[in-house]
């Protein structure tokens, strides 16, 4: 495309992202982002060692004994002798020690007692009583060990599909997430569209550049905002995973959103188109309900193939959802990530999603130069088809 | 120079217009004149480009006007439009940016055209800001930021102040003297006048007249004739052939000279009725050859 294009479409960027409506919408969904991973972290509750108040030596003992127990569980412990039970109350309420263990028969806690810390308790108590029994029976203490500390039960799951995996879900939230980005993308470049009608400047605007320039200028720059937009979204959550460095995104993760993100590209093409010509048939934003409406019914049908070809991505329902034009981009990724897709139903939808936007352009740019100047009601597409051959474009 | 030649449009089964032609030279301030519905708007659009002729041309510089050409118009649109929450001067740059000037030169321009339009203080503010004589304003530098080599104007003068009258006229003037041609339409037939090297007249989508304001008088011929004269009867002109009274002043009459009549002859019948102290043709103004023009 030629100078005008890139006009139209830095224009978009520029003053779009110089609003305030998108800097707070850009803070917004920054701070969802943040406060998803941290809630995550605070509910993993991974967050330092318990620290143990220790009055008096049978006390030592059950830290002494809690201590693997708490190490096979992944807690680590961090005890702290205190002089008699009056300094370790005080220890709690200042918040200096969790827990206190008084004479290695009293747990003091300033609250309740979380059920993890009372079975840790419980099975020190139980491992001290059993260590001096087998004492008492003349166990070596390496012997002790091994009746002590077994080796951990192994884990197996019984629902072993892939669905369940990580990458799955990863790409199932990142789906929806952008799914929900190219809702608000798209009625941008409606929006926009019918703006320029409404204030006139169109035709201004049309008196020098051609409709297919300011249509496709128009999206090309809303597009480009978004990415930057999901871009700065998805480096905020990466840079909140690794300050508090709770949860782990597997490898099949960042595939799964590399894809989401690259399906979301085409997905915006073609919806951005149609949206520029339903902002074309109407005069007034209130109108642009109406226009839209048959667009968002087909995103929404494509986003519930989706959601089942994601649960079972080689049924038939998947496999033909994975070839309409419409539909690809948001059931690929996610079956693609759901498990093992053949290679070429990937190649065959990308050709033919890509072929569709070729032939949406000129099909939409023409729809929209028959709709742009009518700016006195609404009109129908066979009449913006119609009014587009009686201009010289 | 800009010829529109032949132009033809119809609306359904309204007539816009209906084998329109005429030229604008170069430089000249060109007035464009006929009632609401007359096809001036239709005809603007046509040469812009945003309409279609169903037959007939628009020339500029002896070619047919192409993308090109039409990228150095600058436009006024009857409706007037700007993006109301875009910066002033962003907003004429990004204008003549897109009219194919380079960015430090539409800066230049914007800047130039700001100050001459007293818009300078008004630059950072969004249009909406801006009172509705200032808005006006800005439309007006749209049209003129990328430095066109014809303007084409759609009732520039509408709703404008006699201070904006005066400064649009000025600036109207300006780019004519440089070699612009300025086309525009208006109601306010006494400015047309005033400012205008030639005229356009038209009516239900043709041509009725057009031409300097001199050569429609001079065409038409001498009709009215004033005669002050202290006549002891008021009928003295009664019997000369092909004279009316066209109306009675305080110090005689305007008659009008119908075929076959002779000034002469009502020189001598004014001189014969009392002392004759003027006698002469009475200009008619534009207002009045409009009205001729397209009456039926």
């Amino acid at each position: 495309m030629n100078r005008s294009f890139w006009l139209v479409a830095r224009r978009e960027i520029v003053e779009r992202a110089r609003s305030k409506a998108f800097l707070i919408g850009n803070l917004v969904v920054i701070l969802i982002v943040v406060g998803i991973v941290v809630a995550q972290a605070m509910a993993s509750g991974n967050e330092g060692p318990l620290r143990v108040g220790i009055v008096g030596v049978e006390a030592g003992e059950l830290a002494a004994a809690a201590d693997p127990v708490a190490t096979s569980i992944g807690v680590v412990l961090q005890t702290e002798t205190l002089p008699d039970r009056a300094t370790a109350e005080a220890a709690l309420r200042d918040g200096r020690v969790d827990v206190a263990l008084v004479d290695g028969e009293t747990v003091l806690s300033e609250g309740m007692l979380s059920r993890a810390d009372e079975a840790l308790f419980s099975a020190a108590a139980q491992r001290l009583a059993l260590t001096k029994a087998l004492d008492e029976a003349g166990i070596s203490p390496g012997d002790q060990d091994e009746v002590l500390s077994p080796p951990p039960p192994r884990v197996e799951t019984l629902t072993d599909d892939e669905s369940g995996s990580a990458g799955f879900l990863v790409a199932l939230v990142a789906a929806t997430v952008l799914y929900g980005m190219l809702i608000l993308y798209v009625q941008w470049v409606a929006q926009g569209v019918v703006e320029e009608k409404t204030s006139r400047v169109v035709e201004v605007l049309l008196a020098t550049v051609r409709p297919s320039e300011l249509l496709v200028g128009k999206v090309v720059g809303i597009g480009l905002l978004g990415l930057a937009q999901i871009a700065v979204t998805i480096a905020a959550g990466v840079i909140a995973l690794q300050i508090t460095g709770s949860l782990q995104v597997p490898a099949e993760g960042w595939t799964a959103i590399a894809l989401v993100v690259a399906w979301f590209v085409p997905g915006y093409a073609l919806y951005g188109m149609l949206s520029a010509v339903a902002g074309a048939l109407v005069n007034r934003t209130e109108d642009l309900q109406v226009t839209t409406t048959p667009m968002v019914m087909l995103l929404v049908v494509g986003f519930f193939v989706a959601q089942f070809a994601a649960m079972d991505p080689l049924s038939p329902l998947a496999r033909i959802g994975g070839f309409v034009p419409f539909w690809a981009p948001l059931v690929q990724p996610l079956r693609a990530a759901a498990g093992a897709i053949p290679a070429w139903e990937i190649v065959v939808s990308l050709v033919i999603t890509l072929a569709t936007i070729a032939l949406l352009v000129p099909l939409a740019a023409r729809l929209y130069a028959g709709g742009a100047l009518r700016v006195d009601r609404r009109i129908g597409l066979r009449e913006a088809w119609r009014t587009a051959a009686d201009r010289r474009w | 120079m800009l010829e529109i030649r032949g132009l033809r449009r119809k609306f359904g089964e309204f007539v816009a217009l209906e084998g329109l032609s005429f030229t604008v030279g170069r430089g000249q301030v060109f007035g464009f004149v006929g009632a609401n519905g007359a096809g001036k708007t239709t005809t603007m659009r046509i040469v812009m480009g945003v309409e279609r002729a169903e037959s007939g041309e628009v020339w500029w510089q002896g070619k047919p006007a192409d993308r090109a050409a039409r990228r150095r118009f600058g436009y006024m649109p009857e409706e007037r439009g700007l993006y109301p929450k875009m910066r002033v001067a962003n907003q004429l740059t990004y204008l003549a940016q897109l009219h194919g000037v380079a960015a430090a030169g539409a800066a230049a321009s914007t800047a130039h055209w700001l100050e001459r339009l007293g818009l300078a203080d008004r630059a950072t503010s969004r249009l909406e800001q801006l009172s509705h004589g200032n808005q006006q304003r800005v439309q007006l530098a749209a049209a003129l930021v990328c430095d066109p080599v014809l303007l084409v104007l759609d009732e520039p003068f509408a709703g404008l102040d006699p201070t904006g009258t005066d400064a649009l006229s000025e600036v109207l003037l300006d780019l004519a003297k440089r070699g612009v041609p300025v086309l525009f339409s208006s109601h306010q037939l006494e400015l047309v006048e005033r400012l205008c090297d030639a005229v356009a007249i038209i009516d239900h989508g043709t041509l009725v007249a057009s031409g300097t304001v001199e050569e429609l008088r001079r065409r038409r011929g001498q009709l009215l004739w004033r005669v002050d004269v202290a006549a002891d009867h008021r009928d003295w002109m009664a019997g000369l052939r092909g004279v009316t009274v066209e109306r009675e002043t305080d110090r005689g009459v305007v008659l009008r000279l119908g075929c076959g009549s002779d000034e002469q002859a009502v020189l001598d019948a004014a001189r014969a009725a009392g002392p004759v102290s003027h006698f002469g043709a009475v200009s008619p103004t534009l207002a009045e050859l409009y009205r001729e023009a397209v009456s039926p």
